[in-house]
């Protein structure tokens, strides 16, 4: 069997899919009630199991790594829920970014999808200052009014990303503003921001919270210059090669700068920059990889762990928190951020019901397929408007912007806020400028 | 091979007929769990139900006692629909988060609960059916006591799917219990776990559930049990958990624990820890409803075998010279060993490393000789899985003069032989 299988002429890039890594799944299916698609759609090869299987015929060669397998592949939001309960511990995200990459070596894309695909992963979303070109271009065409004039005439596809777009009309947040942060009162040490790519565009704020928030928990707070993208969207979207380049970018920036821990405000950033290790396998930079995730920590499990809590928070507003799927699932934090809630005098925390389960922002699936990305919408704001909180608290950007796309579209009152932004309301802080 | 899946039963009616016509096979799936312990059958088939959208529940009728679900309805999803009633539906096959009520009923599964309240079978009242040639037929009675003619729902249920597709199910539900209580019994040896087990059942109590693990079944999830507050004692060499589930009035369920701790005082080493958090109840019970894929994740090749003994032999098997822990310490085999005491039943688990296949034979002898053992003691091999499944020899076959006459009557309602379990 085995001699017969040599002979046959591997696939390519099939080598990607760690067999190990496969057969560390034993096809009991406790899987399927955690995976959103599975539920959604109810079809086997839309689970962990059912894509695992496909995985494993692929990497046996009895199938082609063709266009069939690419949608099972891509359909998946990538959310590791099914990590969470599995019994065996399979690392079901880095297989199914690995399957990507495989398709990614077989695909012949369309003309236009390609150079759309080339220009965001590779012009766009790698440098900084492109990014807040586009940032600039934006705002001005939202304050004259052309987006919402454009949305009336816009393809589908186009309309529906338009709408997920955030009001931008508040001052944005560019490099050359927060160099360094000294701390409010005394000083327990020094942080790396994470400072990531599309977030301080599109969400300026939450950027100047995070840092005010950790200045007023005793740390200064310094942007490394030089770091780029963290590469998450690459790596899953099947850009490997990608993904590695600017990991290793992010290395030699951050290892420059120095500081207790590196902090990072975006679930899907942080997964990705602890799994650097996992990324750079087998290349020279894995080691400094391995002690680069020993000080990379998130936002909510860095405070969460601070010595003190610095008196004088306090807000009397009801709060519900929403599981960023790469938190929750990708990196085990759940409990610092509700804790961190909690513990602010006078507020009300609510939990809300299938808090964990994606909200179908998922990188950029919302972007790739609106109508399913649609319906775990729904379902995410139901549950929070159950709560009859008026805060949603998330901490991831991703997650952020789809809630409050959600919450314009069903017309409700409730505020998506990042948790930063929250306890810098909390402590008196302004984010807004 | 084509995977259908149906919405309704005139559909599932009409696929039947279309296959019958054709001669095309068919298999019929729930929630695949069993899979991962059998060989895919269904694989083989032209066609595969896939029962998965047929999954409403379509009532829960508090004044009957009764449920009426589709096949495809996860387990959990019933229970948790009668506990919403104050209701309860004891079956608890260890998969119940991910196995369909339609499923269960194919292999007639059963879980810890069995002590007490029995399992799948014990908790149909009847059945609606589609037989391979399209006819749609009803089983039982929607109420309890239902006695007159031939028990076809009990005769259906554990049938795989030879005789039809069941499509709905009427199932028999109880009060819920007032009060339910988990305690966790950490021993030094199987054989204190056995002992203490055995106690509890001759006390004149029945627990919900008592299940015995092994050190080997405690390892693949040590932090896990340690963090529930069982103690490490693996440089000892030797322990056992006893799993307890106590349900019943306030007062009663009181009694019994109490029960448990007084039998278990005999016992040196014992320690009764009563799990009063429901977050710490349901991790003790996850635990143990994922032993099996735990176990199967850290041996490339497998074997299980499943006896029935007569419960109050459970500890002597392995209460002299070879306890299943000393069997092989520290090696590339695990022999993993636990029983739902009191239900006659125990599972060897043999986990081998194809890499070291002399250690692997020396496992094999050892299991055997436990088994054949078991066998002398009056022990049935009812079962062996796993693809290593030949190495523990033979399972006890039924008498032929049966088989015949149920194959018959297989040909009888599926003459064409359509279906495929």
């Amino acid at each position: 069997m085995r001699a017969t299988l040599a002979e046959k002429p591997q696939t390519r890039g099939v080598e990607l899919l760690d067999r190990a890594k496969i057969d560390t799944c034993v096809q009991c299916g406790m899987c399927l009630t955690s995976c959103p698609t599975y539920r959604e759609l109810g079809v086997e090869m839309d689970s962990p199991r059912g894509r695992i299987f496909l995985m494993k015929a692929v990497q046996e060669g009895r199938l082609q790594p063709d266009e069939l397998f690419a949608k099972h592949m891509y359909l998946c939001l990538d959310c590791r829920a099914c990590e969470t309960v599995c019994p065996t511990g399979v690392p079901f995200g880095s297989l199914v970014e690995a399957a990507r990459a495989v398709v990614e070596q077989h695909r012949r894309l369309p003309f236009l999808t390609r150079l759309m695909r080339d220009l965001a992963f590779r012009w766009l979303l790698p440098h900084p200052g492109r990014l807040q070109f586009l940032g600039a271009i934006l705002r001005h065409a939202q304050r004259c009014r052309l987006l919402a004039i454009a949305k009336l005439f816009a393809p589908g596809r186009l309309r529906d990303w338009l709408t997920l777009l955030p009001d931008l009309s508040g001052r944005p947040f560019l490099p050359g503003d927060v160099i360094s942060i000294r701390p409010t009162g005394p000083r327990r040490g020094e942080v790396a921001l994470f400072w990531g790519c599309a977030a301080p565009v599109l969400l300026p704020n939450v950027q100047r919270a995070t840092a005010r928030v950790l200045a007023r928990y005793g740390y200064e707070v310094v942007v490394p210059e030089g770091q780029t993208c963290c590469g998450a969207l690459h790596l899953h979207n099947g850009l490997r090669e990608e993904a590695q380049a600017l990991a290793k970018r992010n290395l030699v920036a951050f290892e420059a700068a120095g500081g207790d821990a590196v902090i990072v405000n975006a679930a899907g950033c942080g997964a990705t920059l602890k799994e650097y290790p996992e990324l750079l396998r087998g290349t020279a930079e894995q080691a400094r990889a391995l002690h680069f995730r020993a000080v990379v920590r998130d936002f909510a499990e860095f405070l969460a762990a601070a010595p003190e809590t610095p008196a004088g928070g306090r807000l009397k507003k009801t709060v519900t928190y929403q599981d960023p799927c790469h938190l929750a699932h990708g990196q085990r934090v759940r409990r610092e951020p509700r804790q961190l809630l909690k513990t602010i005098p006078d507020v009300e925390f609510k939990e809300m019901r299938d808090a964990d389960r994606c909200c179908g922002s998922a990188g950029i699936y919302n972007l790739l397929y609106p109508g399913l990305s649609q319906r775990f919408l729904r379902a995410k704001i139901d549950h929070a408007a159950q709560t009859g909180a008026q805060l949603i608290v998330t901490a991831n950007p991703g997650c952020q912007l789809q809630l409050q796309a959600g919450i314009r579209q069903a017309g409700l009152s409730a505020e998506v806020v990042h948790l930063a932004e929250l306890l810098a309301q909390a402590y008196g802080l302004d984010s807004g400028g | 091979m084509q995977v259908v899946q149906p919405a309704t039963t005139q559909e599932i009616a009409e696929l039947l007929r279309s296959a019958q016509a054709k001669g095309a096979s068919v298999a019929v799936r729930g929630g695949r769990t069993l899979e991962q312990i059998l060989p895919a059958e269904g694989a083989a088939s032209d066609l595969l139900f896939d029962m998965s959208r047929m999954n409403r529940i379509e009532s829960i009728e508090k004044g009957n006692l009764l449920a009426r679900a589709e096949a495809g309805t996860i387990t959990a999803a019933v229970q948790a629909a009668a506990e919403a009633e104050g209701l309860f539906y004891p079956p608890d096959p260890t998969s119940l988060e991910t196995s369909t009520i339609g499923g269960n009923i194919a292999c007639s599964a059963t879980g810890p609960r069995q002590l007490k309240y029995g399992g799948t079978r014990d908790f149909v009242l009847g059945l609606e059916v589609v037989l391979p040639s399209g006819e749609h037929i009803r089983t039982g009675a929607d109420m309890q006591k239902s006695v007159a003619g031939y028990d076809m729902t009990r005769f259906l249920v554990g049938s795989g799917a030879r005789f039809g597709v069941v499509t709905g199910a009427v199932l028999r539900l109880l009060p819920k219990p007032q009060g339910r209580r988990t305690i966790l019994c950490s021993l030094p040896s199987w054989t204190a776990g056995a002992a203490v087990a055995l106690a509890v059942l001759k006390s004149g109590m029945t627990p919900a559930a008592l299940e015995l693990l092994d050190l080997h079944c405690l390892e693949v999830d040590r932090e896990a049990w340690t963090s529930l507050g069982a103690p490490w004692r693996g440089a000892v060499g030797a322990e056992s958990v006893l799993l307890i589930e106590l349900d019943g009035v306030e007062a009663s369920v009181n009694r019994q624990h109490a029960q448990v701790e007084r039998l278990s005082a005999d016992t040196a080493g014992a320690l009764v820890l009563s799990l009063t958090e429901p977050d710490e109840v349901s991790r003790a019970w996850e635990l143990r409803r994922r032993l099996l894929p735990r176990l199967m994740a850290g041996s490339p090749t497998w074997a299980m075998a499943l006896a029935a003994i007569v419960p109050d032999k459970l500890l002597l098997p392995f209460s002299s010279d070879e306890p299943p822990v000393s069997l092989i310490s520290n090696g590339p085999t695990r022999v993993a060993c636990f029983a739902h005491a009191g239900t006659g039943v125990l599972h060897l688990f043999v986990g081998i490393d194809p890499a070291k296949e002399r250690d692997g034979d020396e496992a094999i002898a050892l299991v055997r000789r436990m088994l054949q053992r078991l066998r002398d003691l009056g022990a049935k091999l009812l079962r062996t899985y796993g693809p290593a499944r030949r190495l523990l020899g033979e399972e006890e076959a039924p008498a032929s003069a049966l088989m015949e006459r149920l194959a018959a009557a297989q040909r009888s309602f599926d003459p064409k032989g359509v279906m495929i379990p």
